[in-house]
Parts: C-alpha cells; sequence; structure tokens
C-alpha cells in the first residue's frame, strides 16, 4: 500500500538518480581519458581560475541566505492552512488568522528593507 | 466567529499581545529613521510595557486557546515581575548604548524576550512552552552578542547560543518521549501523575520529564548545567547582563513550578531528593566559586547562580507558601541585580573596562551616589537585615523550615554567611582604597558621575533602589505593588 | 508504520550521522547530512507524515544545508583542516557520555516497544495540520512568526558592521578623487 501511493515519487527519485549515475559511470567507463592541463582546470566559463576556490565568502551572501531561510519557513507554514482555507466553516478566523501571519511578515520585510538588510553596499 | 472567540478566550494573553504590537512599531519606526535620530524607542518600548502591566490586571484569569495557554494569579504576578524588570533595564539601556548602536533593535528585542516569559509562565502545553523558551533565548543571544566589535561579547554571544540550542534539543528530546508516554504534549500529565494517589509514572514519562526539566535548569543556571553562566554575563553588555539575570530566571522557575511535584505533595521520593541535591550544589558550588573571583561581572554571575539555589528550596515547600516566597524572592532578586548591573554600566566606561573588583577602589569618593547604590544592592544581595534580600531570603527559609527540611535550611544560612565574604570585599574596595590614578582628574563631588549618565538610568537606578529598600522594610507593601 | 522500511532507513540514518562527525572534510559532512535529512523525511513518510516529510526535504535538506555551506566558505578550511579533536580529554568524556546516553536510551527504547503510540490518530498530511492551525494550534501558529521576526533582526544586528558603510563611501570617495586628478 505504501509503495503503491508513492510509486510515481520513488520512479521519479530512481529515474533521477540513475540517469546521473548512469552518466558518471558510462562516461568514466568508456569514455577516453587524455588529461591535458587546460582539461584539469576548474570550469570557469572559459575565465581562467584565480586563486583558491576555498576562500572565506563576504558575509552578505549569507545575511541574504538566512533571510531566505526566514521567509521560506513561513510559507512552509501558510501551506498547510491555505489547503484547508476553502472548505473551513468559519472562514473569517482562518482569514484573521492567516492576514496576522501575513502582516507580521510585512513588517518583518519593511523592517529588513528600511535597515538595507538586502543592500549590497 | 462568536463560538471561536469564546473557545479562544483570547483576552487572556492581551499583555502579551500588547508587547508584541509595540515591539512591531519600533521595528517599523526603526525601518524608517537612522539609529542616530532614533526618536527614543526605548520610551515607546517603555509606555507599551506599562499598558501590558496595567492590563495584565483586568485580563481574565483562566484557560485560553484551546488549553494552550493559563492565566492564574501566579502566573500573572511572575510576569509583572519580568514586566517591571524590563521596563527599568530599558531605563539603563540608553546609557549602555551610544547613539550610533542598535537601540531600536535592543528594545524591541527586549519587548520580544518579555514575550517569551509571558508565554512560558501561561504556557499549558509543551508546544506552547517551547516556542516560549525560543522567544525568550533568540533574544538574547543577540542582545548578548550586540557590541559586535568586542571579541568577549561574540564569545558570550556563541556560547549561550549553543548552550541554549543544546538546552532544547534535550527539551524537544523530552518531548517526544512525553509524547510517546502520554499521546499528547498537554502539560497537565505532569500534575496527574505527581498527585498522591496516582499510579506510580511509568519510566518513559519520567525520562522525559527529567529531559525537559534540565532544559529548564540549563536557562536557570543550576549547578550540573551552569557553565555557560559566566562567560556570557561577563561579555555581554552590562545592561543586559541584569536583563538576562532575572527573565530566563523567572520563566524557568514558574515553567518548572507547572511540571515539579512542589515538596511531599507526590507520595514520590525521588524528585524531592533530587531537588534537595540541585539547590544544594547549586547554591555552596555558586558560592565557592564566587569567593576567588577578581572581576565583578563574573563574581555577581556566581552569585546569581547560588541564588537560584536558593531559590530552588522552595521546590521542597508542599502547597501555595513556597510558590509566594519564590515570587518575592525573585522580584527583589531582580531589583538587586538591576542596581548592581546599572552601576557596573554607568562606571566602566570611565573605569577599566575589564571590570576588575580592584578598578572599583575609591569610587565612593569619586561617585558617591553610585557608590552608595552599589553597596544597598550587595548588601541586600547578602542578606543583610534593612533591605529586601533579607526579607527574601527570611520568608523562603522560614517555609523551607516549617516543611521540615531543616539541613537545607541550615546549608542556605551557612552559604549566605559566606556570601558575606565577596559581596562586602567590593564595599570595603570601594571606600578604603584609594581612588586609582585615571579618577584624580576627575571632579571630586558626591554627584560626580551623575552629570554624565542620562535621566532614564538615573530613574531606574533610583526605582531599584527605593524597591530594594522598600521591600526589606515594608514587604507587605512591595507585595501589594507587584499584585502578589 | 511501515516496519519494513523503517529498518533499512534507520540504519541509513545512523551511518549518514556517523559519517558527518567522523570525515575530516567539512564539506563531505554537509554533504551526508544531506544524505541523514532525506533518511529522516523517508522515515516521516513512513508514518504519513507528508507533508513534514515535504519540509524536511526543502527546508532542511534545501534551505538549511545552504546556510551549513555558506558557514563552510567563511572558515579558512586550509588553516583547521583537522576538525577532529585531538585532546584526550575530551575524546574519552565525548565517548563516555554519550556511550552512558546511548544505553540509557536503548533500554528506554525497549521500554517504548510496549506501547508504541498509535501513529493513525494524527493527521500528518497538509489538510490536518492546516485545521489544527487554525484550531488547537491557532497561537502557537502566530508565536512562530513572532520567533520568525526576532530571528531576522538578529540577522540585521549579527552581520550589522558600523564601519562597514563608512569605509566603503570613503573608498568610493577616493576613487572619484582620484578620477578627477587623473
Amino acid at each position: 500500500m505504501f509503495f503503491i501511493n508513492y510509486m510515481p515519487v520513488i520512479l521519479m527519485f530512481a529515474v533521477a538518480a540513475g540517469f546521473a549515475v548512469a552518466n558518471v559511470l558510462l562516461s568514466a567507463l568508456f569514455g577516453p581519458y587524455r588529461a591535458s592541463a587546460a582539461k584539469m582546470e576548474p570550469y570557469e566559463c572559459g575565465a581562467h581560475p584565480v586563486g583558491d576556490a576555498r576562500k572565506p565568502v563576504v558575509t552578505r551572501f549569507y545575511r541574504v541566505a538566512m533571510l531566505f531561510l526566514l521567509f521560506d519557513v513561513e510559507v512552509a507554514l501558510m501551506l498547510p492552512v491555505l489547503t484547508v482555507y476553502r472548505d473551513y466553516a468559519f472562514k473569517w478566523v482562518a482569514f484573521t488568522e492567516l492576514f496576522l501571519f501575513m502582516a507580521l511578515l510585512v513588517v518583518g520585510y519593511v523592517y529588513i528593507r528600511g535597515r538595507g538588510g538586502l543592500e549590497w553596499d | 466567529m462568536s463560538s471561536w472567540l469564546q473557545a479562544s478566550n483570547w483576552l487572556v494573553m492581551l499583555p502579551e499581545m500588547i508587547i508584541a504590537f509595540f515591539a512591531l512599531i519600533i521595528l517599523l519606526v526603526a525601518a524608517f529613521t537612522k539609529d542616530s535620530e532614533a526618536p527614543y524607542p526605548e520610551s515607546l518600548a517603555i509606555t507599551g510595557l506599562a499598558l501590558a502591566f496595567i492590563s495584565s490586571y483586568y485580563i481574565p484569569e483562566g484557560v485560553g486557546y484551546y488549553g494552550q495557554v493559563a492565566v492564574d494569579s501566579v502566573s500573572r504576578t511572575a510576569f509583572s515581575i519580568a514586566i517591571l524588570g524590563g521596563m527599568l533595564v530599558l531605563g539603563v539601556v540608553p546609557s549602555q548604548f551610544g547613539t550610533d548602536t542598535m537601540r531600536s533593535e535592543t528594545s524591541a528585542l527586549v519587548l520580544f524576550s518579555l514575550c517569551g516569559v509571558g508565554f512560558m509562565v501561561t504556557a499549558q502545553h509543551l508546544i506552547m512552552l517551547f516556542l516560549g523558551i525560543e522567544l525568550l533565548s533568540l533574544p538574547l543571544y543577540i542582545m548578548a552578542g550586540m557590541r559586535t566589535r568586542d571579541p568577549r561579547s561574540r564569545e558570550a554571544a556563541l556560547k549561550y547560543f549553543i548552550v541554549g540550542a543544546f538546552a532544547s534539543a534535550l527539551m524537544l528530546f523530552g518531548m517526544a518521549i512525553y509524547l510517546g508516554a502520554n499521546g499528547d504534549l498537554l502539560m497537565n500529565h505532569f500534575a496527574l501523575s505527581f498527585q498522591k494517589n496516582a499510579v506510580p509514572p511509568t519510566l518513559i514519562f519520567f525520562a522525559g520529564w527529567i529531559l525537559i526539566s534540565t532544559a529548564m535548569l540549563f536557562k536557570l543556571g543550576a549547578v550540573p548545567f551552569h557553565m555557560w553562566v559566566l562567560d556570557v554575563y561577563q561579555g555581554s553588555p552590562s545592561s543586559i547582563t541584569a536583563f538576562m539575570t532575572f527573565a530566563p530566571k523567572i520563566a524557568a522557575f514558574f515553567a518548572l513550578a507547572k511540571m515539579w511535584p512542589l515538596g511531599s505533595e507526590s507520595g514520590l521520593s525521588t524528585p524531592i531528593s533530587m531537588m534537595y541535591l540541585l539547590s544544594f550544589l547549586t547554591m555552596t558550588a555558586g558560592n565557592m566559586m564566587a569567593l576567588m573571583q577578581r572581576n565583578i561581572k563574573r563574581m555577581l554571575a556566581y552569585s546569581s547562580i547560588a541564588h537560584g539555589g536558593y531559590m530552588l528550596m522552595a521546590f521542597l515547600i508542599s502547597g501555595t507558601e513556597g510558590i509566594h516566597a519564590l515570587l518575592f524572592y525573585l522580584a527583589v532578586y531582580a531589583l538587586m541585580n538591576i542596581g548592581a548591573f546599572t552601576v557596573i554600566t554607568l562606571v566602566a566606561p570611565s573605569r577599566d573596562p575589564e571590570l576588575s573588583i580592584i578598578s572599583l577602589s575609591g569610587l565612593a569618593k569619586t561617585h558617591t551616589y553610585l557608590a552608595v547604590a552599589l553597596a544597598i544592592c550587595l548588601f541586600s544581595l547578602t542578606g543583610l537585615p534593612p533591605f529586601g534580600g533579607f526579607m527574601a531570603k527570611f520568608f523562603l527559609i522560614k517555609a523551607v523550615l516549617a516543611s521540615g527540611n531543616v539541613y537545607i535550611a541550615l546549608a542556605a544560612i551557612f552559604n549566605s554567611l559566606l556570601s558575606a565574604y565577596y559581596y562586602l570585599r567590593v564595599v570595603l574596595v570601594m571606600t578604603t582604597r584609594e581612588p586609582l590614578a585615571a579618577d584624580s582628574d576627575e571632579l571630586i563631588s558626591p554627584s560626580a558621575g551623575f552629570t554624565s549618565i542620562g535621566l532614564s538610568s538615573r530613574i531606574a537606578l533610583a526605582v531599584a533602589i527605593i524597591g530594594v529598600v522598600i521591600s526589606g522594610i515594608s514587604p507587605d507593601f512591595f507585595a501589594r505593588i507587584i499584585s502578589l | 508504520m511501515n516496519i519494513l522500511l523503517f529498518y533499512p532507513l534507520s540504519a541509513l540514518i545512523i551511518i549518514l550521522s556517523l559519517g558527518v562527525i567522523l570525515a575530516t572534510n567539512p564539506v563531505h559532512s554537509a554533504l551526508l547530512l544531506v544524505g541523514a535529512m532525506v533518511a529522516i523525511a523517508g522515515v516521516f513518510l513512513c508514518l504519513n507524515c507528508e507533508f513534514l516529510a515535504m519540509l524536511q526535504i526543502f527546508i532542511y535538506a534545501g534551505a538549511i544545508m545552504v546556510l551549513f555551506l555558506f558557514i563552510v566558505t567563511t572558515i579558512d578550511t586550509r588553516k583547521d583542516e583537522k576538525f577532529v579533536s585531538s585532546a584526550k580529554f575530551s575524546q574519552a568524556s565525548g565517548i563516555l557520555l554519550s556511550g552512558s546516553m546511548f544505553f540509557l536510551f536503548f533500554f528506554l527504547a525497549l521500554q517504548f516497544v510496549q506501547h508504541l503510540p498509535d501513529t493513525g490518530r494524527w493527521l500528518g498530511d497538509a489538510k490536518g495540520l492546516g485545521e489544527l492551525f487554525l484550531k488547537s494550534y491557532s497561537l502557537p501558529f502566530e508565536v512562530v512568526t513572532l520567533v520568525l521576526l526576532t530571528a531576522m533582526a538578529g540577522v540585521i544586528v549579527m552581520s550589522h558592521d558600523p564601519l562597514y558603510r563608512r569605509r566603503s563611501k570613503e573608498a568610493s570617495k577616493q576613487i572619484l578623487s582620484g578620477g578627477n586628478k587623473a
């Protein structure tokens, strides 16, 4: 019963993973392997790589990622309420609750914009 | 709609709502103004807290929001104490942070933290308790690291956060086990299982209970879980440390009171002996380690651990008497610590930023009023008669003796005597030693120091000192003010 | 609960988690952690908690792992290549502590088997959660936003560099004035 319910998802997973693994394996097994200095360079869209890839990144990237995570969680929490909203008996309660939730979210957004949280420099 | 309103009994959370609303307003104002021209966010925050304090008198008692929270007289009083303390701390914040640091954020975070206290003391459901802990602690982690340029402050924030996250993980683990044992997360299973004639709790229930209680003990800084207190109290900005000494304690104590059998009311001996040991260890270890401190903030950190130990004795008393003594103790304790840390905040800039005790020498000559205020707080922390600390210890120890726990009461008395050494040493340094060279060119007059500090911190310090004195002279009047 | 799937999944979680703490390369640790998160999502699926499984993948394996990798980039991995503590005392105490915790919870788990909670009572899909959010959990639902707002303020405070803006302005001024001279 479990397998039947999730068969499409499992199939999708299997095909995706299988495709990736198969490609890597096939090219490793059958592809010709002739190394040269240019080929061993990391691929950087044609530009020559400069320095080490492992160097500290500016914290501003981190700030954006963290703010993204917070809004991500908020949206994820709103989803389940939206699924029952249409058939819910007390629509006003649900609406008020979601409105409050959104209002707090918007206050957070306005605050972040005002404080320059999303500015780059 | 109306049935929902009845079921939710939404008014019971009115104080928390007001506080959250004002925090949002502060954030919005901060979005549209620069830090340097901020229109005193603290005054906005204090207004919100005052409104919340007044409203807490008028809200109905009872269960609300489908049994998620319940307001009773104890939770209401505990929350009022936290609100009043928060107001005083907000008065001190402006002289700690200059005009160019994030004052609006500090005010908003203090409000959010107080919201968390409110949710924790009223929680009837472990989800609510957990959210309360997070809402209480997150602002504290942030405020501990408010001085981003100071490595000590950063260290404090990181240490506090990691220990707090560990405590939260323990709590969540305990909640999972509790859910397995009871089938839901309502907190009334604690009270039901610890009734006199209840079926003895299962091992699983016990494990969940221990884990959740441990998380609370982490927040209190009770002794096996106290190692974070020192560096966090030392590294945080002093006015924030004042807030840290009482807000998490109030919340954690009254959350613990809901899940711990008070005294011998359950037929079980294990909780009693555990609390006996915890209380003894906490007060003794706190005092022993405080004896060796050279830094005043570290000394006060250990002293707050020791006071946590005294307060844990309240759990050895059955009935409401212990809880009432605990409320009184917490109120006085909050005032004493706010007073002491306010003086430290005000003295720090002109002295050694490391704040060794020696750097306070001659304070009585250079800053007479501040020295007197600090001395009153330290006398009160020792438990000397005319001040509130004495009455608080008196009520608590009397109730402990009445419940028949003689040895722990004796231990508390001996510990208080021991603590006199390190508290009074500071007073001695302030009065007998000559001022350090750096201070000699300062204007030496009784009011020196007051000229350089803001009106708000002056008022906050005065209120704290008056509170400490009144609670010692007329405890009944004081108890009525905090609506005991 | 699908026992047939639960045992392989939990074995996978344990192996991957051990890999997280034993791997010396932080990037490997992070990738193994992604694997562990996905396996935990599988356990949620076994418990009929589809929505939680989805969140586990979206938020933990997706967004939070991005943060982990950012952290890995902010620390200089060359300098502290070895993430495993070499102090004998801390190793010994760590093994002792986790060992005793393991046995404690092993015996607890044995007790647990006697009264496994009835998973049918809980609605783990989005609709079930939505109804809970509208009724008995309406207050926690709103309080979560307050916690998130606090976190937003924390992001701003923590990443706020009082000297940064001034410095960048000075730098751009210097560049501009230099350009004028030339």
